[in-house]
């Protein structure tokens, strides 16, 4: 008998065991992640949802070859190679050079390239924006809401207009009715389908229409801009005056340029000595500029890896001025070819590099500000650009005296002795032929644009779509391609993983 | 001591008969039953083996020990009998370790395969996963990886899932086990039981719809302390052969061929870029500019200096492995104890990797009192592994960089003048870190070097802890039959990783050397409570189990990472100047479960079973958290029929039938059902957070419908013969849904899909000699797996990934590739075949076309695959040799494939490239030399992934007793085995078995080893 108690007094026990641990909770959620209601009950927290976008702009990753895909930057790179006035004098590793030479066209089959990279970059960035503008009812219910909700315009609108210069034909008045891409305007759920390409025109009206949204609202929040790297009204203007650019919209490019200017305590032309390295965001002409920390900088694949002499990658693989812009473009006095002349005995080109003593013009335009850390600010936009494209909008618009001043202010600080462009017509009669002097106003303005610009921005390539432009690159070119106006190669092939996941596009039809 | 237990009659009659009871070899038994037949009347059998009872003259004695075939003797007079008994082997292995307890064979209703540790001994291993391949029907595994101290991936009866995971559960002494398995000593196995369907794995139904390997350790034994020492040492080398690429000559003829081919004659302008600067790296005497006679040859005159082999400069094909072992167990009838300890040291075949394991188990189960019993195991395991980088497209990953270097660049610098090693102050080679290297060649970069300068660390403490503590009624009681068990098991483990990149040469070299390190802990534990009940009245026998478990694991880790380092030789963070970064996260997971199990089987001939149980997972929203699976089994021994009696020559016969549904929760994420804003990436120093999945709150377990039937014999005493059918339905499919790319996200998880794995399982061994003095068997195994995906989404699209498709009606990751049309014999180029919309076939050559073409093209999944085995012994001679086969199936090698590329042109080249299209009018499969061109997969480019392996061959020789006993041992074997001896495939070098799915990569090649054993036991 007394085992029986023995038993079950310890059967008990063991009962209330099995009985109290089913109290423990089966919810369980990772450390560190906070619900969609926890972001958007705050605009304070609704910004960090605009600053992760950020920070993907300039992450690596996006394919395959992520060290050739250091986010925006990369773009900009690319769209600047495969124009004429930016080539790598070696392929060291591979990065960039087989855009620089044309040869990715068969990468859009995989999920490696170029090709789904940029698919992939713009339409993450855009996706990001939508659970951002979703949100609008509750955010533009106070003044920082309304700032995150433009902020967020502003990058769809961008990311929609970088789509269309990698993926549609260009030259929009002629093309307007040529295939758009896919677009989306709502936060990704598991209902999300896949939607057609549209047209161009569609596409612009949809970019035009975000734009104005993210300057109602960057108006109405009226809120400094707390980072250099947020998006702020004169930087949404700035941009949307690279698209109206892009759109050939020369009127509506000018009023945005102008506006862009109005940024209280900017300096239009910053000195040559101010932009040492173009590495440093504090510089006075910055509108829009990304902060890389310590820890955030990427060694391999970031932007300075790859341009910087001393870089990981550019050290091997040099990016370098063309030869016709620095010696016909560039005059004895433009202070800008120090951008594109090693200091002498330079002792950042390694002693076994076999490009020391060699007669390329290596770019120490852009350099590191610490390369032991790999930091270095990138700078998306600056006055400089605003000031080219008013410029470039005046001459158009007839006003050539207006043109003219502000170019004068541009030479001020790009020039050791005063230019002479009083033989330049008065007109907005474009060259064809990009490797002549300028002969118009507009071929001096477009000149200054390849030269100032130069790998910045928008790069080289939507420039020569807009302007109907081919090109025969100079033959001291590795690749010394000859390109037609816009050339179809100019264009990217949309990446075959999206005909596989969207029904809604026929690869039969639809590619480019 | 003889005990006589007393009867009244016959008393009159009887007689003293004396006798003794040995084995086999003369031993004396003692213990041994010895009854008088057809009465109760008996006694046992003393220390000497004798034995003494008053029988009567004209019966007969029956003499019985477990683990022998009982003896039956007529007394007819005698008055000493001698009887020696026969191992009954067969009696052992009709008891298999199942989920919380054993199960006689015959009378199991489910599935179950068993692999003994004497077959698991022969194969000599650091991780027990890559022992498997080919002793069970019905599970196929990959190669492994040939870093020692990794293992090999095991699928149960073919795919269950495509994005969920498709591997068993691993359950240890009755746990799933969450730690490492290289933790756990192979020697500590006393068998590996496979459960494959869902009667058998009813208990582990949670996640045991892949199917369950239940590893059983050793436990003591209730009659004398045996030591046991074991000493290992082997030699390992490449099992898989080098693919064949050319030489320098060859490879100097083929650029210029390529070249020519694109820049015609401007073809040495182009090329110098591969020779470096001052064509440095021009393998002959002869300058470029007069190397080549006019039809791009190599002229006659020409001397080579170098033709270099990177890979081969990094494999060891000598490697060392090193083990020993020493064991005791023991015990008595209450108590069973069993304690070890290991050591392994193994270096691997590419030079600087190694894994060193110490461990040590303890094991004891005690029947303390009639109603209580309770036994406790735990292992401890410290690894350490030196390892490489092995992603696949790295330059620091050796088997994808040195085995893609071209013969012309030497691994050491060299003099270009004369050919001759440039040697240091110390007369040292140095390692040629290729300045000027043209892309895709280790520019600036050495990844030979780099597995001496750079370090992959990795050391690890393993903590696994298993116990139970079991109430039971006692009998003659109201509580006979009943049991109540607690059983509760941890795994802990700890791991602390390194990377270390030098100062000096390579990727850390801008920053002067980086440390990142980083630490994982993790904690899993199960908690059960079952209730039980076990009766017999008369020929009907009922068991019912009811229970409850809950189980949790929690994984933390924590990492710092830095660069700048003083210099060389400095392994530790605080040394470093510059922080890069910190880290830490913590991820958790549950599962709750309520389960039931009924058996019912009346005469030891008709069996029956039922379970049903429920699990809450924390992968799934609350609304959508529990699955409910059930199974039902029945068996009948068709052999213990009156009609089977007078049928002497099948001595067991068994049919036997299961179906059930099981569930599986493993999918990629533990919070799959959430979207959850990632905060881990900041703006600068403004906090930033990014949405990375879609949620779906109505996602739930993937369900297994699996139907099991199949028979079991036994013939002639000499023949076994399983044989098995089967039908897994996936339901509820757990899928990575797509979503268009541009919607910014590539997919969401959902319950979408059904699939369906069916086939065969046979195994037939035959003991073909079967005397005290000689054995000899041979065991063939075979199965067949038959995938169809029957639905995938809503609208019955397409998955497609760059060469495979996930297509309703096909097989998963069916071959979705272009249709060659073979290679112009006019122009060299690849031709395609492609439909226009009227249905005909036209050829191509424009690669949009072809891909938009594609077909469907075969699978990896094999028509017939299993091994062929036979062992031999000899008085103390033993020999054993086992095989693998697979038959049917393709898989595309990319690896040869990039062999066979222009798109990098100065990468290593096949030498099948030696008959690729040179002028018109050639015909041949292989198309032009095209520089920089990406190649398309098409079908011709599949290779029959059909194999013959040659797993093991071990002999051995066991010490005959009279000299062992001399030196006081009990036992002693030494033998000598090979594993991993050759493989036999369709493409020189190719690994058909590094992946289930198909492909190759570059990948650490599995190794072969050559070893020697002692064994002494005492």
């Amino acid at each position: 008998m007394k085992n029986i108690y023995k038993f079950l007094i310890l059967a008990g026990c063991a009962g209330i065991l099995a009985v109290s641990c089913s109290k423990e909770t089966l919810d369980t959620a990772p450390a560190g992640s906070l619900s969609s209601e926890e972001i958007f009950s705050d605009p304070n927290k609704a910004q960090s949802a605009v600053d992760g976008i950020y920070r993907l702009m300039y992450e690596n990753g996006w394919c395959g070859y992520d060290s050739e895909h250091p986010g925006l930057a990369g773009f900009t790179m690319v769209r600047s190679l495969m124009g004429e006035d930016h080539y790598m004098a070696d392929a060291g590793n591979g990065w960039f050079y087989y855009d620089y030479a044309y040869w990715i066209d068969t990468d859009w089959t995989s999920t490696y390239g170029r090709q789904y990279g940029t698919w992939n970059m713009f339409y993450a960035f855009i996706a990001q924006a939508n659970y951002v503008t979703d949100q609008e009812e509750f955010l533009k219910t106070s003044p920082e809401g309304q700032n995150v909700l433009a902020q967020a315009y502003a990058i769809r609108a961008f990311s929609y207009y970088c789509l269309y210069e990698s993926f549609c034909q260009g030259n929009y008045t002629e093309n307007k009715d040529k295939p758009g891409v896919p677009i989306y305007t709502t936060g990704t759920t598991k209902e999300t389908e896949g939607v057609g390409r549209g047209t161009i025109e569609q596409l612009f009206t949809q970019i035009n229409g975000d734009f104005q949204k993210s300057v109602d609202y960057f108006i109405s929040a009226d809120q400094p801009q707390s980072h250099s790297s947020h998006i702020d009204l004169y930087t949404a203007y700035g941009l949307w005056a690279r698209a109206s650019l892009g759109q050939q919209n020369y009127e509506q490019a000018g009023k945005c340029a102008e506006e862009a200017l109005k940024k209280s305590g900017l300096k239009r032309v910053a000195t040559i000595s101010e932009l040492s390295g173009f590495n440093n965001r504090s510089v006075g002409d910055v509108l829009w500029a990304f902060e890389i920390t310590a820890d955030q900088a990427t060694i391999f694949g970031g932007f300075y890896s790859h341009m910087a002499i001393d870089g990981t990658y550019g050290s091997s693989a040099p990016q370098c001025f063309d030869d016709w812009i620095y010696e016909q473009g560039m005059t004895d006095t433009d202070l800008r070819r120090a951008w594109a002349t090693l200091p002498s005995e330079s002792s950042l080109v390694a002693d076994n590099s076999m490009f020391k003593n060699k007669p390329i013009r290596w770019q120490v335009k852009f350099s590191f500000m610490n390369s032991a850390t790999g930091v270095g600010d990138i700078l998306n936009m600056r006055a400089e650009e605003m000031l080219l494209t008013l410029a470039e909008c005046k001459c158009r618009a007839g006003e050539y005296t207006e043109a003219r001043d502000l170019l004068e202010e541009l030479y001020a600080e790009r020039y050791s002795a005063p230019r002479d462009i009083s033989a330049l017509e008065n007109s907005a009669a474009l060259s064809v032929d990009t490797h002549t002097q300028p002969k118009s106003l507009l071929d001096e303005i477009l000149l200054q644009r390849r030269i100032e610009l130069w790998c910045e921005g928008m790069g080289r390539v939507p420039d020569l779509r807009r302007l109907n432009l081919g090109y025969a690159r100079w033959e001291t070119q590795p690749e010394a391609l000859t390109k037609q106006p816009n050339d179809p190669s100019f264009i990217l092939a949309i990446p075959l993983s999206e005909f596989n996941s969207n029904p809604a596009l026929d690869l039969s039809k639809d590619q480019n | 001591m003889a005990v006589l237990t007393a009867s009244s009659w016959s008393l009159a009659q009887n007689r003293q008969i004396s006798g003794v009871v040995t084995d086999n070899d003369g031993q004396p038994i003692s213990g041994a039953t010895v009854l008088i037949e057809g009465t109760s009347v008996g006694t046992t059998t003393n220390i000497n083996g004798e034995f003494s009872l008053s029988a009567p003259a004209d019966g007969t004695l029956s003499v019985s020990f477990i683990g022998y075939e009982t003896m039956q003797e007529a007394i007819a007079g005698k008055t000493w009998i001698s009887f020696s008994l026969k191992e009954d082997t067969h009696a052992i292995d009709d008891v298999i370790v199942v989920a919380y307890g054993t199960a006689k064979k015959e009378s199991f209703t489910g599935s179950v395969a068993v692999v003994k540790s004497e077959e698991l001994e022969h194969r000599k291993v650091a991780n027990v996963t890559k022992a498997i391949d080919g002793l069970a029907p019905g599970v196929q595994a990959t190669s492994g990886s040939g870093q020692p101290g990794s293992g090999s991936t095991i699928v149960i009866r073919g795919f269950g899932s495509i994005n969920a995971s498709s591997t068993p559960l691993y359950v240890v002494d009755g746990i799933p086990y969450d730690g490492a398995i290289s933790a756990i000593n192979p020697d500590d196995i006393a068998s590996i039981s496979i459960l494959k369907d869902a009667s058998a794995s009813v208990l582990y139904g949670a996640r045991g719809a892949n199917g369950v390997v239940l590893i059983n350790t050793k436990k003591g034994n209730s009659d004398e302390t045996v030591v046991d020492l074991k000493i290992n040492v082997g030699v390992s080398s490449r099992a898989i052969p080098r693919y064949e690429t050319v030489g320098a000559k060859d490879f100097m003829e083929m650029m210029y061929s390529a070249y020519y081919n694109a820049y015609g004659s401007n073809v040495l302008a182009q090329m110098q870029s591969l020779f470096g600067a001052n064509e440095m790296y021009n393998p002959y005497d002869v300058p470029l500019a007069q190397l080549y006679t006019e039809e791009g040859k190599i002229r006659d005159d020409a001397t080579l200096r170098w033709d270099e082999d990177w890979l081969d400069e990094a494999t060891d094909n000598a490697a060392l492995r090193q083990e020993y072992g020493a064991s005791v167990s023991g015990g008595n009838e209450k108590t069973q104890y069993m304690f070890s300890l290991g050591y392994l040291n193994e270096d691997g075949v590419l030079r600087t990797t190694n894994f060193e394991r110490y461990s040590g188990r303890l094991n004891v189960e005690t029947q303390a009192k009639p109603w209580f019993a309770a036994g406790m195991g735990a292992n401890f395991a410290r690894n350490t592994t030196n390892s490489s980088q092995t992603e696949s497209g790295v330059t620091s990953n050796v088997f994808y960089s040195a085995q893609l270097m071209a013969p012309i660049y030497p691994v050491y610098m060299r003099d270009p003048a004369t050919g001759e090693f440039l040697l240091d102050e110390n007369g040292k080679k140095q390692f040629d870190y290729g300045g000027s290297r043209p892309s895709g060649q280790q520019t600036d970069f050495n990844s030979i070097a780099t597995l001496y300068d750079d370090k992959y660390e990795q050391g690890s403490y393993s903590l696994s802890a298993r116990t139970h503590f079991d109430f039971m009624g006692v009998e003659d009681h109201w509580t006979e039959g009943l049991k109540f068990q607690l059983n509760f098991g941890t795994d802990y483990y700890n791991s602390q990783s390194m990377v270390y990149y030098n100062p000096f040469f390579g990727n850390a070299e801008s920053v002067s050397g980086r440390i990142q390190k980083s630490n994982l802990t993790s904690l899993g534990y199960t908690f059960n409570q079952l209730l039980s009940y076990n009766r017999s009245f008369g020929r009907h026998n009922l068991d019912l189990l009811v229970g409850h478990e809950y189980y949790a694991y929690t994984e933390s880790s924590l990492s710092g990472h830095k660069t700048g380092l003083p210099g060389g030789g400095i392994y530790e963070l605080d040394a470093a100047a510059v922080i890069v970064g910190t880290g830490s996260s913590t991820d958790n997971d549950r599962i709750e479960s309520y389960l039931s199990r009924v058996s019912y089987s009346y005469d030891d001939k008709y069996y029956i079973s039922g379970s049903w149980r429920t699990d809450g997972s924390s992968r799934f929203a609350p609304g959508s958290r529990w699955g409910n699976f059930w199974s039902a089994g029945a068996s009948w021994r068709i052999s213990q029929e009156e009609f089977m009696k007078d049928v002497d020559w099948v001595d067991n016969l068994t049919l036997k039938f299961s179906y059930g549904v099981q569930g599986n929760n493993s999918v990629g994420s533990y919070y799959a059902y959430q979207a959850l804003y990632d905060t881990s990436a900041p703006n600068a120093t403004l906090p930033g957070a990014t949405l990375n999945d879609v949620a779906n709150a109505e996602l739930t377990w993937e369900s297994n419908h699996n139907l099991n039937t199949g028979i079991e014999a036994r013939l002639f005493n000499r023949l076994d013969l399983s044989f098995e059918f089967y039908n897994r339905k996936t339901l509820d499919m757990l899928l990575s849904y797509p979503l268009p790319i541009s919607s910014g996200f590539s997919g969401y998880y959902r319950n979408s899909g059904e699939m369906r794995n069916r086939g065969i399982e046979f195994a037939v061994t035959g003991r073909i000699i079967d005397r005290k003095d000689m054995q000899w068997s041979v065991t063939w195994m075979g199965a067949t797996v038959n995938n169809k995906v029957l639905k995938l989404t809503d609208d019955g699209q397409d998955i497609t990934s760059s060469t495979q498709i996930i297509r309703e009606g096909e097989t998963l990751y069916s071959y979705y590739v272009s249709r060659s049309a073979g290679v112009d014999p006019m122009t060299g180029e690849k031709m395609y075949w492609a439909t226009d919309d009227e249905g005909h076939d036209y050829i191509t050559k424009d690669l949009t076309e072809a891909q938009n073409n594609r077909v469907v093209a075969g699978s990896r999944i094999p028509d017939l695959y299993g091994s062929l085995s036979t062992a031999f012994r000899w008085k103390n001679l033993d020999f054993s040799i086992s095989t693998n086969y697979s038959i049917g199936g393709v898989t595309y090698d990319g690896v040869y494939y990039e062999f066979m590329s222009f798109y990098y042109p100065a990468q290593a080249k096949h030498k099948n490239l030696l008959r690729a299209w040179k002028k018109p009018g050639d015909v041949t499969d292989v198309p032009r030399y095209e520089i920089r061109e990406t190649p398309i997969v098409s079908d011709d480019k599949l290779i029959d992934a059909s194999y013959f392996s040659i797993k093991n061959i071990t002999l051995g020789y066991t010490l005959p007793k009279a000299w062992t006993s001399k030196i006081g041992f009990k036992a002693a074997r030494i033998s000598a085995s090979v594993d991993n001896l050759y493989i036999f495939t369709h493409l020189k070098g190719m690994d058909p078995q590094y992946s289930l799915t198909g492909g190759t990569s570059y990948d650490y090649t599995a190794t072969r080893t050559v070893s020697f054993n002692l064994d002494l036991k005492f």
